[in-house]
This record gives structure tokens, sequence and C-alpha cells, in this order.
């Protein structure tokens, strides 16, 4: 992947963690059906972003700490999106993803409980599914 | 499965002139500003222009394909202008029309990482 490439994913990716997806969580963006391309692109933005970081692409390696800043911005809208996304669980039933690939488990992915020192990222996905609510 | 459905069954095999039609209703839709509540918002915000949109759904350059993302959609992206639309078809729930906008690297990439992607029409060089 090119740097240019790279940075207009980054760019995507940073766009929708700090912009679009929290307009629809603020009733900003109004335009429920259309929230769906909109969690694509930030799927799709986060696959390319982890392709470029498991080839140790030098231009990931270098935005390493703001992907991970937007990684947890993205687990703190969590509660908010996903009931705007009722389809989201379908995504992985009818395109099985690792679970490698949390952002697709978001709905499985629960808080840690509080701890006395406080670690950089307070969530964990367990590593067996969770039965259906 | 009602009759909007059975035209997007992904094991349907898709006339030419289904295409046409199909393609002609997108630009359509374009023309009478049939956008989703947000789009202008989005265009605004992305950077991308009116003439960017109309060349990204009519030119034979655009790489064309359906694919489901909460919903049936097609999706145009241009190889040149790096532009990708999404338009969604007719509906019960709601009629037809584009629905967002963005720049890609690589919008043959995304198309055909979705689910039940099926292309339309590979881009003509």
């Amino acid at each position: 992947m090119n740097q240019n490439d790279f940075l207009q994913t980054l760019s995507n990716y940073r766009a929708s963690i700090v912009k679009t997806l929290p307009s629809y969580i603020s009733k900003q963006l109004t335009d429920d059906e259309s929230l769906a391309d909109e969690l694509s692109l930030m799927l799709y933005s986060r696959d390319v972003l982890a392709r470029a970081l498991a080839s140790a692409d030098m231009s990931a390696q270098t935005h390493l700490s703001e992907i991970e800043q937007l990684d947890r911005q993205l687990l703190n809208l969590k509660d908010a999106l996903l009931p705007l996304v009722p389809f989201y669980a379908q995504l992985r039933q009818r395109k099985p993803r690792p679970r490698s690939q949390w952002w697709y488990y978001l709905d499985e992915v629960v808080s840690s409980p509080p701890v006395e020192k406080k670690t950089s990222i307070n969530y964990w996905l367990p590593l067996t599914p969770q039965p259906a609510p | 499965m009602n009759g909007e459905d059975y035209k997007w069954n992904i094991s349907r095999e898709w006339s030419q002139r289904w295409i046409r039609w199909l393609l002609h209703t997108v630009e359509d839709d374009w023309r009478n500003a049939r956008v989703s509540r947000d789009f202008f918002d989005k265009m605004r915000e992305r950077g991308f222009t009116r003439q960017q949109i109309g060349v990204t759904i009519s030119s034979s350059e655009s790489y064309v394909g359906r694919y489901w993302h909460g919903g049936n959609r097609v999706g145009f992206w241009h190889p040149r202008n790096q532009l990708f639309i999404a338009w969604k078809p007719n509906s019960l729930r709601s009629p037809s029309r584009l629905m967002s906008g963005f720049f890609l690297a690589d919008g043959v990439d995304y198309l055909s990482s979705q689910i039940d992607f099926r292309e339309i029409r590979g881009s003509r060089k």
C-alpha cells in the first residue's frame, strides 16, 4: 500500500470515529438507513489498516498510536452506536470474520470491571462467542 | 420474499436490459436530487462535487457492483477521481436514492469485501 492510499484510509477511519458516527448518535445526521453506509466505511477502513499493520507497513507503524487512540474512541461509542444498527451481528453471521477483527464483535466486547490501577484499554473480548440474547 | 427483494436476489441472472434500467434509474435519482437526508452534508464535508458524482454514476470507466450492508446497495467507483457512490434500490421501507459518497483508494477492493457482492459492470478503461 502506498503512502497516499494509507493516509486516505486513515483519514476515512478518523472521520468515521471522530465525526460521522458521533453525528448519528447525537442526531445531527438523521437518515438512519445511510448510517449503514457509514458503518461499512468504518469497518472496511479498519480492515485495511489492520492489513497495513500486519504487513509491517512503515506508514502504519508511524501512525500506530493514533490508530490505537481511535480504536479506544470506537469502543467508547459502542453502547450508543449498536442500538442504531440492529443488523450489526448479521455482518459476521453472513460473512464470518476472525475474532482478531474485534471491530466486527463490538456487541460482544464487555467493559472490564474497575481496577485500582488504570490500564490503557478497559475492554476485553471473550475468546468464545457469547450466546445470543 | 417480496417483488423488490426478488429483483436483488444474488442468484438471479441480470439481463443487459435490466442493467441499463438500473443505471438509468440511478442517474434519474441524482438528476431529481433523490438522495439521503445527509447526502449534501457529507458532500460538503468530504469535498466531492456534483460533477464528480455525475461522472462516477454515468461513466463507463466506473466499476459497478451490488452488495448488502444492512440493506441492498449498488456501489459505483471511478478509478480516476476515486469517488465511491452508494445507491439503494426501492424497497418497502423507503424509495430509491443516493445514500452516501466518499473517497476510496481502491473501490474494487471495498466492493469485493462486501456481503453478497456481485459485479454488475467492470470498469471499461
